[in-house]
């Protein structure tokens, strides 16, 4: 298994724990969480607040496809820090993954939030995408020879 | 790439016999349809269903005049699949995008009930 880490930040205008609320009460998150055109419906969404607790979720497309999002929390220590694993993910290439966000405080009216995610999928698919590179600066060196 | 040629980028990756093939081919170059079924424990009629997935997702090229139709990576095609790192970042910034929207949205009603 590969492992890879992505982090994401984001300034908010909105005190801490406003942007806690909406983050972890399911009747907020229905409002905002998945891309656009996809909807997060209020009875697809299960969340049990707690270290251990369940943290489920299915994004529906414009087609009406399902992307079910299955996992538990791990930290919760409002409105500081939040994580959650997800043993399968609505992307091909992830298998897994394992995402902490921070809420920052700035001031009354600013929050940063940080996110953090690690990704494990399979190794063969990092040598596949390698495989990928090379394969096109192979091209490349010929193109540039001839 | 368009987004349905990604999707059946992925849904071809997904397979391991398949990234196996790919992995050969990343190796040896060009090979045969004869050639790749010898390591697996599959005929050489179900290595060629793969072959026609792969070939289909962009993935590989297939000689067209020499009889046996050798197979050969297509970089191009990985590569596009390669970057969901990145497409992954873009989910994230989405997301963020829409609670920024939501976070105002909420604020400005309270502001006006107050």
């Amino acid at each position: 298994m590969g492992e890879h880490t992505i982090v994401i930040e984001r300034l908010l205008d909105a005190p801490r724990e406003l942007v806690w609320q909406v983050w972890t009460e399911p009747d907020e998150v229905t409002k905002w969480w998945g891309p656009e055109h996809f909807t997060t419906p209020r009875e697809k969404i299960e969340f049990d607040l707690r270290p251990g607790g369940v943290c489920r979720l299915t994004m529906v497309g414009p087609d009406g496809e399902e992307y079910p999002s299955d996992g538990h929390f791990g930290v919760v220590e409002p409105p500081e820090r939040l994580s959650f694993g997800e043993e399968t993910t609505d992307h091909p290439m992830i298998e897994s993954g394992e995402t902490t966000i921070e809420f920052i405080e700035l001031d009354e009216r600013h929050t940063r939030v940080v996110i953090t995610s690690r990704l494990v999928c399979a190794d063969d698919l990092i040598a596949m995408a390698q495989a990928g590179w090379a394969s096109q600066l192979d091209k490349l060196e010929r193109l540039l020879a001839a | 790439m368009a987004t349905d040629q990604l999707s059946t980028t992925f849904a071809a990756l997904a397979d391991p016999t398949r990234r196996a093939i790919l992995a050969r081919l990343a190796e040896d170059g060009e090979v045969t349809v004869n050639e790749l079924a010898e390591p697996f424990p599959f005929s050489v009629q179900a290595i060629s269903r793969h072959l026609k997935v792969l070939e289909r997702a962009g993935l590989i090229t297939r000689g067209r005049t020499a009889q046996l139709r050798p197979s050969r990576l297509e970089g191009a095609a990985l590569r596009e699949a390669a970057d969901w790192l990145e497409q992954y970042r873009d989910i994230w910034e989405g997301r963020l995008d829409r609670l920024a929207h939501h976070l105002r949205e909420i604020q400005r009603k309270a502001d006006g009930d107050g």
